[in-house]
Protein backbone atom coordinates (compact mmCIF):
# COMPACT_ATOMS: atom_id res chain seq x y z
CA UNK A 1 0.00 0.00 0.00
CA UNK A 2 1.24 3.46 -0.71
CA UNK A 3 1.38 5.18 2.60
CA UNK A 4 0.99 8.77 3.46
CA UNK A 5 4.17 8.77 5.49
CA UNK A 6 6.13 7.57 2.51
CA UNK A 7 4.68 10.42 0.49
CA UNK A 8 4.74 12.94 3.31
CA UNK A 9 7.27 15.22 1.68
CA UNK A 10 7.32 17.33 -1.44
CA UNK A 11 3.94 18.95 -1.81
CA UNK A 12 4.83 21.22 -4.74
CA UNK A 13 7.92 19.86 -6.52
CA UNK A 14 6.29 17.21 -8.70
CA UNK A 15 3.22 19.37 -9.52
CA UNK A 16 5.64 22.05 -10.71
CA UNK A 17 7.25 19.55 -13.09
CA UNK A 18 3.81 18.47 -14.26
CA UNK A 19 2.90 22.10 -14.91
CA UNK A 20 6.04 22.63 -17.01
CA UNK A 21 5.43 19.41 -18.94
CA UNK A 22 1.79 20.35 -19.44
CA UNK A 23 2.74 23.76 -20.82
CA UNK A 24 5.20 22.21 -23.29
CA UNK A 25 2.75 19.63 -24.62
CA UNK A 26 0.87 21.87 -27.16
CA UNK A 27 4.18 22.65 -28.90
CA UNK A 28 4.69 18.93 -29.54
CA UNK A 29 1.20 18.25 -30.85
CA UNK A 30 0.24 18.52 -34.47
CA UNK A 31 -3.55 18.43 -34.47
CA UNK A 32 -6.53 19.86 -32.70
CA UNK A 33 -7.66 16.33 -31.92
CA UNK A 34 -4.52 15.70 -29.89
CA UNK A 35 -5.03 18.96 -28.04
CA UNK A 36 -8.53 17.79 -27.20
CA UNK A 37 -7.12 14.54 -25.81
CA UNK A 38 -4.62 16.49 -23.69
CA UNK A 39 -7.47 18.66 -22.38
CA UNK A 40 -9.46 15.56 -21.47
CA UNK A 41 -6.47 14.19 -19.53
CA UNK A 42 -6.60 17.38 -17.41
CA UNK A 43 -10.36 17.03 -16.95
CA UNK A 44 -10.14 13.40 -15.86
CA UNK A 45 -7.31 14.28 -13.52
CA UNK A 46 -9.45 16.92 -11.78
CA UNK A 47 -12.43 14.53 -11.64
CA UNK A 48 -10.43 11.59 -10.32
CA UNK A 49 -8.41 13.53 -7.73
CA UNK A 50 -11.77 14.24 -6.09
CA UNK A 51 -12.74 10.58 -6.23
CA UNK A 52 -9.30 9.61 -4.95
CA UNK A 53 -9.62 11.84 -1.88
CA UNK A 54 -13.10 10.49 -1.18
CA UNK A 55 -12.50 6.79 -1.81
CA UNK A 56 -8.75 6.28 -2.10
CA UNK A 57 -7.98 8.15 1.10
CA UNK A 58 -11.15 8.50 3.16
CA UNK A 59 -12.60 5.14 2.10
CA UNK A 60 -16.06 6.54 1.34
CA UNK A 61 -17.36 5.29 -1.96
CA UNK A 62 -19.62 7.42 -4.13
CA UNK A 63 -21.09 5.98 -7.30
CA UNK A 64 -22.57 9.32 -8.31
CA UNK A 65 -19.48 11.29 -9.32
CA UNK A 66 -20.63 11.23 -12.96
CA UNK A 67 -23.83 12.92 -11.74
CA UNK A 68 -21.90 15.77 -10.15
CA UNK A 69 -19.72 15.97 -13.26
CA UNK A 70 -22.87 16.44 -15.36
CA UNK A 71 -24.49 18.70 -12.76
CA UNK A 72 -21.54 21.10 -12.94
CA UNK A 73 -21.65 21.05 -16.74
CA UNK A 74 -25.43 21.61 -16.93
CA UNK A 75 -25.42 24.31 -14.27
CA UNK A 76 -22.70 26.14 -16.18
CA UNK A 77 -24.52 25.74 -19.52
CA UNK A 78 -27.82 26.98 -18.08
CA UNK A 79 -26.25 29.94 -16.29
CA UNK A 80 -24.32 30.94 -19.40
CA UNK A 81 -27.52 30.68 -21.41
CA UNK A 82 -29.13 32.99 -18.86
CA UNK A 83 -26.44 35.52 -19.66
CA UNK A 84 -24.10 35.00 -16.72
CA UNK A 85 -20.45 35.75 -17.46
CA UNK A 86 -17.83 33.04 -17.00
CA UNK A 87 -16.40 34.38 -13.73
CA UNK A 88 -19.86 34.25 -12.12
CA UNK A 89 -21.20 31.10 -13.78
CA UNK A 90 -18.19 28.96 -12.82
CA UNK A 91 -18.30 29.52 -9.03
CA UNK A 92 -22.11 29.39 -9.09
CA UNK A 93 -21.98 25.97 -10.80
CA UNK A 94 -19.58 24.72 -8.15
CA UNK A 95 -21.86 26.08 -5.41
CA UNK A 96 -24.77 24.19 -6.95
CA UNK A 97 -22.71 20.99 -6.78
CA UNK A 98 -21.78 21.69 -3.17
CA UNK A 99 -25.40 22.43 -2.26
CA UNK A 100 -26.76 19.24 -3.82
CA UNK A 101 -24.00 17.24 -2.13
CA UNK A 102 -24.98 18.67 1.25
CA UNK A 103 -28.62 17.74 0.66
CA UNK A 104 -27.61 14.16 -0.13
CA UNK A 105 -24.82 13.92 2.41
CA UNK A 106 -26.25 15.42 5.59
CA UNK A 107 -28.85 12.71 6.25
CA UNK A 108 -26.66 9.88 4.92
CA UNK A 109 -23.21 10.40 6.31
CA UNK A 110 -24.28 9.80 9.89
CA UNK A 111 -24.74 6.21 8.84
CA UNK A 112 -21.89 3.83 8.33
CA UNK A 113 -21.48 1.25 5.56
CA UNK A 114 -22.69 1.58 2.00
CA UNK A 115 -25.60 3.99 2.18
CA UNK A 116 -23.50 6.67 0.52
CA UNK A 117 -22.70 4.43 -2.45
CA UNK A 118 -26.38 3.57 -2.93
CA UNK A 119 -27.70 7.09 -2.52
CA UNK A 120 -25.09 8.67 -4.77
CA UNK A 121 -25.79 6.01 -7.40
CA UNK A 122 -29.48 6.95 -7.21
CA UNK A 123 -28.57 10.60 -7.58
CA UNK A 124 -26.56 9.80 -10.71
CA UNK A 125 -29.43 7.81 -12.24
CA UNK A 126 -32.02 10.46 -11.38
CA UNK A 127 -29.85 13.21 -12.80
CA UNK A 128 -29.29 11.35 -16.06
CA UNK A 129 -33.05 10.73 -16.30
CA UNK A 130 -33.92 14.36 -15.66
CA UNK A 131 -31.28 15.59 -18.11
CA UNK A 132 -32.63 13.48 -20.94
CA UNK A 133 -36.39 13.98 -20.27
CA UNK A 134 -36.83 17.53 -18.99
CA UNK A 135 -36.55 18.73 -22.55
CA UNK A 136 -37.70 22.34 -22.02
CA UNK A 137 -34.82 23.08 -19.68
CA UNK A 138 -32.05 20.66 -20.59
CA UNK A 139 -32.67 20.18 -24.28
CA UNK A 140 -33.31 16.46 -23.82
CA UNK A 141 -30.99 13.96 -25.44
CA UNK A 142 -29.71 16.59 -27.85
CA UNK A 143 -28.42 18.65 -24.93
CA UNK A 144 -27.40 22.29 -25.17
CA UNK A 145 -24.73 24.27 -26.92
CA UNK A 146 -22.18 25.98 -24.72
CA UNK A 147 -20.86 29.17 -26.32
CA UNK A 148 -17.10 29.54 -26.70
CA UNK A 149 -15.48 30.99 -23.65
CA UNK A 150 -15.02 34.74 -23.62
CA UNK A 151 -12.98 36.39 -20.88
CA UNK A 152 -12.95 40.18 -20.79
CA UNK A 153 -14.01 40.42 -24.41
CA UNK A 154 -11.27 38.05 -25.56
CA UNK A 155 -12.37 34.87 -27.30
CA UNK A 156 -10.43 32.04 -25.66
CA UNK A 157 -8.84 29.68 -28.17
CA UNK A 158 -8.69 25.90 -27.70
CA UNK A 159 -5.01 26.10 -26.87
CA UNK A 160 -5.60 28.79 -24.27
CA UNK A 161 -8.43 26.73 -22.80
CA UNK A 162 -6.02 23.81 -22.56
CA UNK A 163 -3.49 25.97 -20.71
CA UNK A 164 -6.21 27.00 -18.30
CA UNK A 165 -7.11 23.36 -17.68
CA UNK A 166 -3.47 22.45 -17.05
CA UNK A 167 -3.15 25.20 -14.48
CA UNK A 168 -6.37 24.13 -12.75
CA UNK A 169 -5.38 20.45 -12.78
CA UNK A 170 -2.02 21.31 -11.21
CA UNK A 171 -3.75 23.51 -8.63
CA UNK A 172 -6.04 20.59 -7.79
CA UNK A 173 -3.02 18.30 -7.42
CA UNK A 174 -1.45 20.87 -5.09
CA UNK A 175 -4.64 21.00 -3.04
CA UNK A 176 -4.68 17.22 -2.82
CA UNK A 177 -1.01 17.07 -1.83
CA UNK A 178 -1.57 19.68 0.85
CA UNK A 179 -4.48 17.70 2.27
CA UNK A 180 -2.71 14.36 2.05
CA UNK A 181 0.63 15.65 3.32
CA UNK A 182 -0.72 17.25 6.48
CA UNK A 183 -2.94 16.35 9.39
CA UNK A 184 -6.00 16.43 7.11
CA UNK A 185 -4.63 13.39 5.29
CA UNK A 186 -4.27 11.46 8.53
CA UNK A 187 -7.82 12.41 9.46
CA UNK A 188 -9.11 11.12 6.11
CA UNK A 189 -7.22 7.88 6.69
CA UNK A 190 -8.73 7.57 10.15
CA UNK A 191 -12.23 7.63 8.63
CA UNK A 192 -11.59 4.45 6.70
CA UNK A 193 -9.89 2.81 9.65
CA UNK A 194 -11.92 3.00 12.80
CA UNK A 195 -14.66 5.59 13.29
CA UNK A 196 -15.01 5.04 17.04
CA UNK A 197 -11.29 5.50 17.58
CA UNK A 198 -11.30 8.59 15.37
CA UNK A 199 -14.25 10.08 17.31
CA UNK A 200 -12.56 9.38 20.61
CA UNK A 201 -9.53 11.29 19.39
CA UNK A 202 -11.75 14.28 18.70
CA UNK A 203 -12.45 13.82 14.99
CA UNK A 204 -15.96 14.86 14.04
CA UNK A 205 -16.36 11.89 11.72
CA UNK A 206 -19.67 12.95 10.18
CA UNK A 207 -18.40 16.45 9.46
CA UNK A 208 -15.21 15.20 7.83
CA UNK A 209 -17.06 12.68 5.68
CA UNK A 210 -19.32 15.48 4.55
CA UNK A 211 -16.39 17.82 3.88
CA UNK A 212 -14.53 15.36 1.70
CA UNK A 213 -17.76 14.37 -0.09
CA UNK A 214 -18.46 18.02 -0.88
CA UNK A 215 -14.88 18.58 -2.01
CA UNK A 216 -14.99 15.57 -4.32
CA UNK A 217 -18.24 16.60 -5.93
CA UNK A 218 -17.10 20.21 -6.35
CA UNK A 219 -14.02 18.87 -8.15
CA UNK A 220 -16.31 16.67 -10.26
CA UNK A 221 -18.40 19.75 -11.07
CA UNK A 222 -15.26 21.70 -11.96
CA UNK A 223 -14.21 18.92 -14.32
CA UNK A 224 -17.74 18.97 -15.77
CA UNK A 225 -17.52 22.69 -16.53
CA UNK A 226 -14.17 22.05 -18.20
CA UNK A 227 -15.65 19.25 -20.28
CA UNK A 228 -18.58 21.45 -21.31
CA UNK A 229 -16.15 24.16 -22.46
CA UNK A 230 -13.95 21.73 -24.35
CA UNK A 231 -16.94 19.97 -25.96
CA UNK A 232 -18.81 23.29 -26.49
CA UNK A 233 -21.96 21.43 -25.50
CA UNK A 234 -23.58 19.44 -22.73
CA UNK A 235 -25.73 16.34 -23.14
CA UNK A 236 -27.06 13.55 -20.93
CA UNK A 237 -24.10 11.27 -21.72
CA UNK A 238 -22.07 13.46 -19.33
CA UNK A 239 -23.98 11.91 -16.44
CA UNK A 240 -24.25 8.35 -17.66
CA UNK A 241 -22.58 5.12 -16.73
CA UNK A 242 -19.55 5.24 -19.05
CA UNK A 243 -18.23 8.27 -17.15
CA UNK A 244 -18.48 6.36 -13.85
CA UNK A 245 -16.69 3.41 -15.46
CA UNK A 246 -14.01 5.82 -16.65
CA UNK A 247 -13.58 7.23 -13.13
CA UNK A 248 -13.19 3.75 -11.69
CA UNK A 249 -10.82 2.67 -14.47
CA UNK A 250 -8.63 5.76 -14.12
CA UNK A 251 -8.47 5.24 -10.36
CA UNK A 252 -7.62 1.56 -10.54
CA UNK A 253 -5.09 1.89 -13.37
CA UNK A 254 -3.41 4.90 -11.77
CA UNK A 255 -3.59 3.63 -8.21
CA UNK A 256 -6.10 4.54 -5.51
CA UNK A 257 -4.78 6.36 -2.49
CA UNK A 258 -1.73 7.64 -4.34
CA UNK A 259 -0.91 11.23 -5.20
CA UNK A 260 -0.40 10.93 -8.93
CA UNK A 261 -2.60 7.94 -9.67
CA UNK A 262 -5.36 10.16 -11.07
CA UNK A 263 -3.00 11.82 -13.56
CA UNK A 264 -1.23 8.58 -14.59
CA UNK A 265 -4.54 6.78 -14.92
CA UNK A 266 -6.05 9.61 -16.95
CA UNK A 267 -3.12 9.58 -19.38
CA UNK A 268 -3.40 5.82 -19.89
CA UNK A 269 -7.18 5.76 -20.17
CA UNK A 270 -7.24 8.61 -22.70
CA UNK A 271 -4.28 7.47 -24.79
CA UNK A 272 -4.58 3.67 -24.71
CA UNK A 273 -7.70 3.47 -26.90
CA UNK A 274 -5.93 5.65 -29.49
CA UNK A 275 -3.06 3.18 -29.67
CA UNK A 276 -5.46 0.26 -29.87
CA UNK A 277 -7.50 1.60 -32.80
CA UNK A 278 -4.97 -0.08 -35.10
CA UNK A 279 -6.38 -3.43 -34.00
CA UNK A 280 -9.81 -2.62 -35.38
CA UNK A 281 -12.49 -4.95 -34.09
CA UNK A 282 -10.20 -6.32 -31.43
CA UNK A 283 -9.83 -2.90 -29.77
CA UNK A 284 -12.40 -3.35 -27.02
CA UNK A 285 -11.28 -6.90 -26.30
CA UNK A 286 -7.64 -5.88 -26.00
CA UNK A 287 -8.56 -2.91 -23.80
CA UNK A 288 -10.47 -5.22 -21.46
CA UNK A 289 -7.64 -7.75 -21.31
CA UNK A 290 -5.14 -4.98 -20.54
CA UNK A 291 -7.33 -3.75 -17.68
CA UNK A 292 -7.54 -7.26 -16.25
CA UNK A 293 -3.76 -7.59 -16.45
CA UNK A 294 -3.46 -4.29 -14.60
CA UNK A 295 -5.69 -5.55 -11.83
CA UNK A 296 -3.80 -8.83 -11.59
CA UNK A 297 -0.24 -7.58 -11.71
CA UNK A 298 -0.46 -4.02 -10.42
CA UNK A 299 -3.02 -4.06 -7.64
CA UNK A 300 -1.79 -0.62 -6.57
CA UNK A 301 -1.91 0.75 -10.07
CA UNK A 302 0.80 2.47 -12.02
CA UNK A 303 1.74 4.60 -9.02
CA UNK A 304 2.37 1.58 -6.87
CA UNK A 305 4.30 -0.10 -9.66
CA UNK A 306 6.49 2.95 -10.30
CA UNK A 307 7.15 3.34 -6.58
CA UNK A 308 8.22 -0.26 -6.20
CA UNK A 309 10.39 0.12 -9.29
CA UNK A 310 12.07 3.26 -7.90
CA UNK A 311 12.69 1.59 -4.57
CA UNK A 312 14.26 -1.37 -6.31
CA UNK A 313 16.43 0.76 -8.59
CA UNK A 314 17.58 3.45 -6.21
CA UNK A 315 18.08 1.46 -3.03
CA UNK A 316 21.35 -0.44 -3.01
CA UNK A 317 20.52 -4.13 -3.21
CA UNK A 318 23.31 -4.97 -0.78
CA UNK A 319 21.75 -2.93 2.02
CA UNK A 320 19.23 -4.65 4.25
CA UNK A 321 15.88 -4.89 2.50
CA UNK A 322 13.72 -1.92 3.36
CA UNK A 323 10.63 -2.87 5.34
CA UNK A 324 8.42 -1.09 2.83
CA UNK A 325 9.57 -3.34 0.03
CA UNK A 326 8.10 -6.27 1.85
CA UNK A 327 4.79 -4.51 2.12
CA UNK A 328 4.47 -3.38 -1.44
CA UNK A 329 3.74 -6.19 -3.86
CA UNK B 1 4.15 2.44 47.19
CA UNK B 2 1.14 4.67 46.95
CA UNK B 3 0.99 5.71 50.58
CA UNK B 4 2.27 9.20 49.91
CA UNK B 5 -0.71 10.22 47.81
CA UNK B 6 -3.57 8.29 49.36
CA UNK B 7 -3.30 10.40 52.51
CA UNK B 8 -4.26 13.62 50.78
CA UNK B 9 -7.15 12.06 48.88
CA UNK B 10 -9.65 13.96 50.96
CA UNK B 11 -8.37 17.39 49.99
CA UNK B 12 -7.97 16.87 46.24
CA UNK B 13 -10.44 18.32 43.73
CA UNK B 14 -12.92 16.05 42.07
CA UNK B 15 -12.23 15.75 38.34
CA UNK B 16 -14.69 12.97 37.45
CA UNK B 17 -18.03 12.83 39.23
CA UNK B 18 -20.32 9.91 38.52
CA UNK B 19 -23.78 10.27 40.04
CA UNK B 20 -26.25 7.41 39.91
CA UNK B 21 -25.19 6.21 36.49
CA UNK B 22 -27.31 3.40 35.07
CA UNK B 23 -27.35 1.67 31.72
CA UNK B 24 -30.07 -0.68 30.53
CA UNK B 25 -29.94 -2.76 27.39
CA UNK B 26 -33.58 -3.70 26.95
CA UNK B 27 -34.39 -5.68 30.09
CA UNK B 28 -30.76 -6.18 31.04
CA UNK B 29 -29.37 -3.82 33.65
CA UNK B 30 -25.66 -3.61 32.89
CA UNK B 31 -24.87 -0.75 35.25
CA UNK B 32 -27.18 0.00 38.15
CA UNK B 33 -27.07 3.32 39.99
CA UNK B 34 -23.32 3.60 40.35
CA UNK B 35 -21.77 6.67 41.94
CA UNK B 36 -18.17 7.52 42.65
CA UNK B 37 -15.77 10.39 42.39
CA UNK B 38 -12.25 10.49 41.06
CA UNK B 39 -9.96 13.05 42.67
CA UNK B 40 -7.60 15.05 40.50
CA UNK B 41 -4.13 13.52 40.59
CA UNK B 42 -5.32 10.05 41.55
CA UNK B 43 -5.02 6.67 39.96
CA UNK B 44 -8.51 5.26 40.32
CA UNK B 45 -9.20 1.61 39.64
CA UNK B 46 -12.41 -0.10 38.63
CA UNK B 47 -12.49 -3.84 39.22
CA UNK B 48 -15.04 -6.60 39.27
CA UNK B 49 -15.61 -10.11 38.02
CA UNK B 50 -16.39 -10.82 34.37
CA UNK B 51 -19.72 -9.33 33.36
CA UNK B 52 -19.82 -6.98 36.35
CA UNK B 53 -20.45 -3.99 34.09
CA UNK B 54 -16.97 -2.47 34.17
CA UNK B 55 -16.69 -2.05 30.44
CA UNK B 56 -20.20 -0.63 30.15
CA UNK B 57 -19.46 1.88 32.89
CA UNK B 58 -16.19 2.73 31.17
CA UNK B 59 -18.06 3.32 27.93
CA UNK B 60 -20.49 5.62 29.75
CA UNK B 61 -17.58 7.66 31.06
CA UNK B 62 -15.83 7.81 27.69
CA UNK B 63 -19.06 8.64 25.87
CA UNK B 64 -19.27 5.64 23.57
CA UNK B 65 -22.58 4.88 25.32
CA UNK B 66 -24.91 7.38 26.93
CA UNK B 67 -26.38 6.57 30.35
CA UNK B 68 -30.03 5.53 30.73
CA UNK B 69 -30.10 7.48 33.98
CA UNK B 70 -27.74 9.50 36.11
CA UNK B 71 -25.09 12.05 35.26
CA UNK B 72 -21.40 11.96 34.56
CA UNK B 73 -19.57 15.16 35.32
CA UNK B 74 -16.09 15.91 34.10
CA UNK B 75 -14.44 18.96 35.56
CA UNK B 76 -17.83 20.13 36.92
CA UNK B 77 -19.33 19.89 33.44
CA UNK B 78 -22.23 17.51 32.72
CA UNK B 79 -20.98 15.11 30.06
CA UNK B 80 -23.65 12.50 29.49
CA UNK B 81 -25.01 14.22 26.38
CA UNK B 82 -21.72 15.57 25.04
CA UNK B 83 -20.92 14.05 21.62
CA UNK B 84 -18.03 11.61 21.61
CA UNK B 85 -15.79 13.76 19.45
CA UNK B 86 -15.98 16.79 21.76
CA UNK B 87 -14.49 15.00 24.75
CA UNK B 88 -10.85 14.89 23.84
CA UNK B 89 -10.78 18.67 23.50
CA UNK B 90 -12.12 18.93 27.07
CA UNK B 91 -9.20 16.88 28.37
CA UNK B 92 -10.28 13.24 28.32
CA UNK B 93 -8.24 10.66 26.44
CA UNK B 94 -8.64 6.92 26.34
CA UNK B 95 -7.22 3.64 25.19
CA UNK B 96 -9.26 0.66 24.06
CA UNK B 97 -9.65 -2.83 25.46
CA UNK B 98 -9.10 -4.23 21.97
CA UNK B 99 -6.51 -1.90 20.49
CA UNK B 100 -7.82 0.38 17.80
CA UNK B 101 -5.13 1.85 15.61
CA UNK B 102 -5.33 3.18 12.07
CA UNK B 103 -3.94 0.73 9.54
CA UNK B 104 -2.20 2.28 6.56
CA UNK B 105 -0.52 4.90 8.74
CA UNK B 106 2.89 4.61 10.34
CA UNK B 107 3.40 4.26 14.08
CA UNK B 108 4.39 7.92 14.23
CA UNK B 109 1.32 9.05 12.28
CA UNK B 110 -0.94 7.06 14.56
CA UNK B 111 0.45 9.02 17.49
CA UNK B 112 -0.01 12.25 15.53
CA UNK B 113 -3.74 11.53 15.24
CA UNK B 114 -3.83 12.29 18.96
CA UNK B 115 -2.95 15.93 18.28
CA UNK B 116 -6.28 16.43 16.53
CA UNK B 117 -8.12 18.44 19.20
CA UNK B 118 -5.36 21.04 19.27
CA UNK B 119 -5.05 21.55 15.51
CA UNK B 120 -6.84 23.62 12.89
CA UNK B 121 -10.05 21.71 12.16
CA UNK B 122 -11.54 21.40 8.68
CA UNK B 123 -10.32 21.69 5.11
CA UNK B 124 -11.19 25.35 4.45
CA UNK B 125 -9.77 26.66 7.75
CA UNK B 126 -6.59 24.69 7.04
CA UNK B 127 -6.33 26.24 3.58
CA UNK B 128 -6.79 29.71 5.03
CA UNK B 129 -3.90 29.07 7.43
CA UNK B 130 -1.73 27.12 5.04
CA UNK B 131 1.61 28.47 6.28
CA UNK B 132 0.72 27.77 9.90
CA UNK B 133 -0.44 24.23 9.10
CA UNK B 134 2.73 23.40 7.15
CA UNK B 135 4.91 24.88 9.88
CA UNK B 136 3.26 22.99 12.74
CA UNK B 137 3.53 19.71 10.83
CA UNK B 138 7.26 19.46 11.52
CA UNK B 139 6.92 20.39 15.18
CA UNK B 140 4.18 17.75 15.58
CA UNK B 141 6.44 15.06 14.15
CA UNK B 142 9.10 15.96 16.69
CA UNK B 143 6.62 15.96 19.58
CA UNK B 144 5.20 12.60 18.47
CA UNK B 145 8.72 11.14 18.46
CA UNK B 146 9.18 12.34 22.04
CA UNK B 147 5.94 10.67 23.09
CA UNK B 148 7.02 7.43 21.41
CA UNK B 149 10.35 7.66 23.21
CA UNK B 150 8.50 8.12 26.50
CA UNK B 151 6.58 4.87 26.07
CA UNK B 152 9.69 3.13 24.69
CA UNK B 153 8.80 2.84 21.01
CA UNK B 154 11.24 5.35 19.55
CA UNK B 155 12.88 2.71 17.34
CA UNK B 156 9.65 1.83 15.57
CA UNK B 157 8.30 5.28 14.70
CA UNK B 158 8.50 4.94 10.93
CA UNK B 159 7.23 1.39 10.61
CA UNK B 160 3.76 0.54 9.40
CA UNK B 161 1.57 0.19 12.46
CA UNK B 162 0.62 -3.34 11.35
CA UNK B 163 4.14 -4.49 12.21
CA UNK B 164 3.81 -3.88 15.95
CA UNK B 165 3.04 -6.75 18.31
CA UNK B 166 0.11 -6.47 20.69
CA UNK B 167 2.08 -5.21 23.69
CA UNK B 168 3.61 -2.37 21.70
CA UNK B 169 0.24 -1.39 20.22
CA UNK B 170 -0.93 -0.84 23.81
CA UNK B 171 1.98 1.51 24.38
CA UNK B 172 1.24 3.22 21.07
CA UNK B 173 -2.34 3.83 22.19
CA UNK B 174 -1.06 5.42 25.39
CA UNK B 175 1.31 7.68 23.43
CA UNK B 176 -1.56 8.64 21.14
CA UNK B 177 -3.80 9.41 24.12
CA UNK B 178 -1.07 11.56 25.66
CA UNK B 179 -0.71 13.56 22.44
CA UNK B 180 -3.98 15.36 23.21
CA UNK B 181 -2.49 16.51 26.55
CA UNK B 182 -5.35 15.10 28.60
CA UNK B 183 -6.08 15.80 32.24
CA UNK B 184 -7.85 12.47 32.63
CA UNK B 185 -6.47 9.32 31.06
CA UNK B 186 -8.91 6.43 30.74
CA UNK B 187 -7.38 3.00 30.28
CA UNK B 188 -9.61 0.04 29.40
CA UNK B 189 -7.92 -3.17 30.60
CA UNK B 190 -4.47 -1.92 29.65
CA UNK B 191 -2.67 -5.02 30.96
CA UNK B 192 -4.87 -7.52 29.11
CA UNK B 193 -2.73 -9.75 26.91
CA UNK B 194 0.58 -8.36 28.19
CA UNK B 195 3.34 -10.55 29.60
CA UNK B 196 4.84 -9.91 33.04
CA UNK B 197 7.63 -7.69 31.79
CA UNK B 198 5.25 -5.61 29.66
CA UNK B 199 2.83 -5.30 32.57
CA UNK B 200 5.59 -4.01 34.86
CA UNK B 201 6.66 -1.51 32.19
CA UNK B 202 3.05 -0.37 31.87
CA UNK B 203 2.75 0.06 35.64
CA UNK B 204 5.91 2.17 35.73
CA UNK B 205 4.59 4.33 32.88
CA UNK B 206 1.29 4.92 34.64
CA UNK B 207 3.08 5.88 37.85
CA UNK B 208 5.38 8.25 35.97
CA UNK B 209 2.40 9.90 34.30
CA UNK B 210 0.55 10.16 37.57
CA UNK B 211 3.56 11.72 39.29
CA UNK B 212 3.54 14.41 36.62
CA UNK B 213 -0.01 15.25 37.66
CA UNK B 214 -2.18 13.19 35.32
CA UNK B 215 -5.33 11.60 36.70
CA UNK B 216 -5.85 8.03 35.58
CA UNK B 217 -9.00 5.89 35.62
CA UNK B 218 -8.39 2.29 34.77
CA UNK B 219 -10.50 -0.78 34.39
CA UNK B 220 -8.54 -3.92 34.92
CA UNK B 221 -8.70 -7.63 35.49
CA UNK B 222 -5.25 -8.09 36.91
CA UNK B 223 -5.78 -7.49 40.65
CA UNK B 224 -2.14 -7.53 41.70
CA UNK B 225 -1.41 -4.89 39.08
CA UNK B 226 -4.22 -2.71 40.46
CA UNK B 227 -3.33 -3.12 44.14
CA UNK B 228 0.14 -1.73 43.64
CA UNK B 229 -0.93 1.10 41.39
CA UNK B 230 -4.25 2.61 42.50
CA UNK B 231 -4.94 5.16 45.20
CA UNK B 232 -8.58 4.19 45.28
CA UNK B 233 -10.55 1.31 43.88
CA UNK B 234 -14.25 0.80 43.26
CA UNK B 235 -15.59 -2.74 42.94
CA UNK B 236 -18.51 -3.61 40.69
CA UNK B 237 -20.56 -6.77 40.83
CA UNK B 238 -23.70 -7.46 38.78
CA UNK B 239 -23.79 -3.82 37.71
CA UNK B 240 -23.74 -2.39 41.26
CA UNK B 241 -20.92 -0.82 43.18
CA UNK B 242 -20.32 -3.08 46.19
CA UNK B 243 -17.29 -1.38 47.66
CA UNK B 244 -14.94 1.55 47.34
CA UNK B 245 -11.77 2.46 49.17
CA UNK B 246 -8.03 2.20 49.25
CA UNK B 247 -6.54 -1.06 47.94
CA UNK B 248 -5.98 -2.21 51.52
CA UNK B 249 -9.61 -1.55 52.52
CA UNK B 250 -10.80 -3.34 49.39
CA UNK B 251 -8.70 -6.38 50.14
CA UNK B 252 -10.33 -6.65 53.57
CA UNK B 253 -13.89 -5.98 52.46
CA UNK B 254 -16.08 -9.04 53.04
CA UNK B 255 -18.38 -8.34 50.13
CA UNK B 256 -15.46 -8.00 47.77
CA UNK B 257 -13.85 -11.17 49.03
CA UNK B 258 -17.12 -12.96 48.54
CA UNK B 259 -17.75 -11.60 45.08
CA UNK B 260 -14.33 -11.59 43.64
CA UNK B 261 -11.24 -11.92 45.72
CA UNK B 262 -12.34 -14.92 47.76
CA UNK B 263 -10.45 -17.58 45.91
CA UNK B 264 -7.40 -15.43 45.40
CA UNK B 265 -7.34 -14.25 49.01
CA UNK B 266 -7.33 -17.82 50.31
CA UNK B 267 -4.44 -18.62 48.01
CA UNK B 268 -2.44 -15.68 49.26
Amino acid sequence: MNRIHALGTGIWQIPLLILLAGLVVPHLLSSGFHLRLASIVCIYTILCVGFNLLYGYAGQISMGQQGFFALGAYAYALLTQAGWPFYAALPASLLVCAGVTLVIGVPLLRLRSHYLAMASLCFGLIFAGVASRWIDVTGGTAGMMVPSLKVAGHLVSRTELYYGLVVIAVAVLLLQNFIVGTHLGRVLYSLRGDETAAESLGVNVTAYKLRVFVLSSVLAGLAGVGFALVSRQVNPSFGEFPILVTILTVSVVGGLGTRYGALLGAIVVVLAPQGLTAFGDLETLLYGVCLLLFLLFMPHGLSGFLRALCLRLFRPAAAKPAPRLKVSP
Amino acid sequence: MNAMVSENSAVSDVILDIQGASKHFGGLVAVNDVSFQVGAGHVFGLIGPNGAGKSTLFNLVTGVLSPSAGEIGFDRRPMSRAPLHTRSALGMARTFQIVRVFPGLSVLENVMMGFHPRLVDGILPSLLRIAHVLRTERALRQRARELLAFVGLEGRADEPVEHLPHGQLRLLEIARALASEPRLLLLDEPAAGLNDGETRHLGTLIQQLNRSGLTVLLVEHNIDFMMGLCHRIAVLDHGCKIAEGTPREIQRDDKVIEAYLGRRASHA
